[in-house]
């Protein structure tokens, strides 16, 4: 157990400690290996550390669900480690990167590894700082830093949310456990909507998603890691935990569940009319994310923890062929128009992400259709036909915005001419090793039917989507996107003016008050204190007329103080 | 009756001392004041006090009153006794008020205590002096030491050229 | 003991209209002179009346205070004089502010 606090010295020492480069590379990637191994080790029970101040023990609490996390974490986290090797070789901040990632690993761990709320809030501001940090890690660039600072303002919003969340359950039943908490009674609806808020913002889900796709200004390896396998997930994770909460409000968790359906449905729909590839592979996140959701608010964890996993697989090799892609066009070329036919000198590559491609889209017995199958047939057994319908849907959009990503990069005539092939080793290993898990890690789900009407539908939209994308992208290229110049375009591209909205009612009128403030402050809090001195020196001044220098007067006034002194003491 | 006269006489001679023009007249009211004291001293078994006060006041101090009063000339005063009037009022008023006050405040009349007949002697104050008040009387003397130093550095030969 | 009180508040009273009416330092002292032995006289009184010695030794060290006090006030006196001009205490303002 031990073992997993790895990362988080090893985040110190790299904050710190001046090393030569190669050393920290290996430095980095023996703290997650270490952390792997400490995962696999873990035994379910809870243990218990000691206690804090303000008297909240801190304890661990080992099951599936923590342990799952805690491997897909230091896993998937440990095969992004080998690819940022590579990737940020040339990068001169090197240590810093790497802390930060460490950092994030140590943190999403004590995240999930918590025993009570508390110590998850703690690991929760701790993945929401590292996020900040990772995205706004080329600080130079200003979109970088605007995109960091949204990223961090609308993860505080739901960390507020959290709080409030917290204190009511800590308040209404006096505990700071999990099991203490569950045995208690909590006013559910409150803390469940307040739940929601927090994993929303920290998920990117319907309304608290703005931030994601401009995360993507990270660095990829980042993207991966943390805008795809593991911290977006963190909000499922909240779901999966406090589901003793939400079956106890089930008017909310029907609420919780359609958000995550409508996130999943119109984030698909706002994929499509993207040209940056990774703001692609975002709304898809939050597309699959919504998938999660709506699994976990209604209670189906099993479905929503094994497609946690399989999406981290796919999703991380996705962003990891991204990676290559812009890293062969020369100087991080995002934009989908400018590739093309990159399969010719990028072969391992396009097969890593066809394989991918094929895996979200649910493509049978590969991983992402077990999973995904196990969310949508749950949901219609369990009654919710709708969220199903919505589901299903989105599926065949999955595969058609994905596999209008990999026409438009892969095939079709080279718009850009690469200039670096797949020469890195270390390029190559991590994305092979999650090629297979996306394709059997379908091993890790409890099959459902092999055959059912819901995998039937699946397989038939995700058909459709396939062969639309063929034919409109795979040959021809960016013309195919010319359906997209109309209105409905216009709505995709603006992404159904969130943004926009949220410019408009909370960006300006804050800033318009933070600009009020900022003018008045001067006067106000400067005229206190210069007021306070002027009268301390007014008053100074009218002492001073006292001293008058006669002698005689001193000598008056000390007798009339005399007699006053007197005559108090003779009227007590 | 003896308290009476004697106490007259004090005041009478206080008032003297703040309403004569010429600085030696003061010295010399003051003189008989405190003479008057001595005297209410001694109805009060205080003969060794009595005495001091006739040596040390009267003798040693108003006679250095003197002393410097030869030694500046006689001085003008500049102007009549009551300078300014609102100040001589407000003297009188607040000295009106001190004596009622301090009347108020006697509140016990008690017969006086039986005391032994050495009670005022050089023998029972010097004991006193040189039992439970030692320290004080150590301090005292300390006291004039600094006074001696400061009144030689004062009004000693100015250095100036 | 109330007459001595009364004797005693009357002679402080005068003294202190001394103090504060006279400009000539000498006669102020003087003044300050007559203060000291209204309190002489009460305490001297309230030593005969509670019976304590001890009242009498303290008037012995406030005799000798008075003493040095009045001391130290002509000396300063006499450094004033030194400048020349006749010393008239409301002129003496110096210490002004």
């Amino acid at each position: 157990m031990a073992l997993l606090a790895a990362p988080l010295v090893m985040a110190l020492v790299l904050a710190w400690i001046r090393l030569p480069r190669s050393v920290v590379v290996g430095l980095a990637n023996a703290a997650v290996a270490i952390a792997f191994i400490g995962a696999l080790l873990l035994r379910h029970g809870d243990t218990v550390v000691g206690t804090w101040l303000l008297s909240v023990p801190i304890g661990f609490q080992v099951d599936t669900i923590s342990q799952t996390f805690a491997l897909v974490t230091t896993g998937v986290g440990l095969l992004i480690h080998a690819y940022s090797a590579a990737y940020m070789a040339h990068d001169r901040d090197l240590s810093r990167y790497f802390a930060g990632l460490n950092f994030f690993i140590a943190a999403m761990l004590l995240l999930v590894l918590a025993d009570g709320p508390v110590l998850l809030l703690i690991g929760w501001a701790g993945v929401g700082f590292a996020s900040y940090l990772l995205i706004g890690f080329w600080y130079e660039r200003p979109a970088a830093v605007a995109a960091a600072r949204k990223a961090f303002l609308i993860n505080t919003a739901g960390d507020v949310s959290l709080m409030l969340a917290i204190a009511l359950m800590v308040t209404s039943t006096g505990q700071t456990t999990y099991s203490g908490i569950f045995a208690g009674h909590v006013p559910a609806v409150a803390v469940a909507w307040l739940l929601f808020f927090a994993a929303a913002a920290k998920s990117a889900q319907i309304p608290l998603h703005t931030w994601l796709p401009d995360a993507m200004e990270g660095p990829t390896p980042v993207s991966a890691l943390i805008h795809a396998a593991t911290m977006v997930t963190a909000g499922v994770y909240l779901l999966l935990r406090f589901h003793p909460v939400l079956a106890a409000a089930p008017s909310a968790a029907e609420g919780i569940a359609i958000l995550g359906g409508a996130s999943c449905l119109l984030a698909g729909l706002m994929a499509i009319a993207q040209r940056d590839i990774k703001r692609v592979l975002a709304f898809s996140t939050m597309s699959q994310v919504g998938y999660m959701f709506m699994a976990a608010a209604v209670g189906l964890g099993a479905a929503a923890l094994s497609h946690v996993v399989t999406h981290a697989f796919f999703k991380a090799l996705l962003f990891m062929g991204a990676g290559v892609v812009m890293h062969a066009l020369g100087g991080d070329e995002r934009d989908l128009y400018k590739m093309g036919g990159l399969r010719q000198k990028l072969p391992a590559t396009s097969a890593a992400m066809g394989v991918a491609a094929l895996a979200i889209s649910g493509f049978p017995l590969m991983s992402g259709y077990f999973s995904k199958d196990a969310i949508l047939e749950s949901l219609l057994a369990n009654g919710h036909p709708w969220l199903w319908a919505l589901g299903v849907v989105t599926a065949g959009l999955t595969a058609l915005y994905i596999f209008r990503m990999y026409f438009l990069a892969f095939w079709g005539k080279p718009r850009t001419q690469p200039s670096h092939g797949e020469s890195w080793l270390s390029f190559r290993w991590p994305m092979a090793v999650l090629a297979l898990l996306a394709i059997v890690g379908g091993v890790f789900v409890r099959p459902f039917a092999w055959f059912s009407l819901t995998s039937g539908a699946t397989l038939v939209l995700g058909l459709a989507g396939f062969i639309i994308a063929y034919r409109l992208y795979a040959l021809r290229g960016p013309v195919g996107d010319a359906w997209l110049d109309g209105e409905v375009g216009s709505l995709l591209r603006s992404e159904f003016g969130f943004d926009a909205i949220y410019q408009a009612l909370i960006v300006r009128p804050g800033a318009a008050i933070a600009a009020l403030i900022a003018a008045g402050d001067p006067a106000a809090t400067g005229g206190l204190a210069t007021g306070i001195s002027r009268s301390a020196a007014a008053f100074a001044e009218w002492l001073r007329g006292w001293q008058s220098g006669l002698v005689r007067t001193y000598a008056l006034t000390i007798l009339v103080g005399a007699v006053l002194a007197l005559l108090w003491v003779a009227v007590r | 009756m003896t308290l009476a006269l004697l106490g007259a006489a004090a005041v009478a001679a206080a008032l003297g001392v703040i309403l004569a023009r010429n600085p030696v007249h003061c010295v010399l009211w003051l003189i008989a004041h405190l003479v008057a004291t001595a005297a209410i001293f001694l109805t009060l078994n205080a003969e060794f006090l009595a005495l001091v006060e006739i040596l040390v006041n009267a003798g040693a101090v108003m006679v250095l009153f003197l002393f410097v009063l030869s030694l500046l000339g006689s001085s003008k005063e500049p102007e009549g006794l009551f300078g300014r009037r609102g100040e001589s009022v407000g003297a009188l008023v607040a000295a009106l008020a001190f004596v009622g006050a301090v009347a108020a405040l006697s509140g016990s009349s008690m017969a006086a205590a039986a005391v032994p007949a050495a009670f005022g002697s050089v023998q029972s104050v010097g004991v006193a002096l040189f039992g439970p008040h030692l320290l004080p009387f150590e301090l005292t003397a300390l006291a004039l030491a600094v006074a001696v130093v400061s009144v030689v550095t004062l009004a000693g030969r100015s250095r100036q050229p | 003991m109330t007459p001595y009180v009364v004797l005693s508040a009357i002679l402080f009273a005068v003294g202190a209209v001394g103090l504060l009416v006279r400009r000539d330092p000498l006669v102020m002292i003087m003044s300050i002179e007559i203060m000291w032995n209204a309190a002489n006289l009460l305490i001297v009184a309230a030593a005969r009346f509670y019976g304590t010695v001890s009242g009498q030794a303290l008037v012995f060290l406030v005799i000798t205070l008075a003493a040095a006090d009045v001391a130290i006030g002509l000396a300063i006196v006499m450094h004033v004089a030194r400048r020349g001009e006749a010393v008239d205490v409301d002129a003496l303002k110096e210490l002004k502010g």
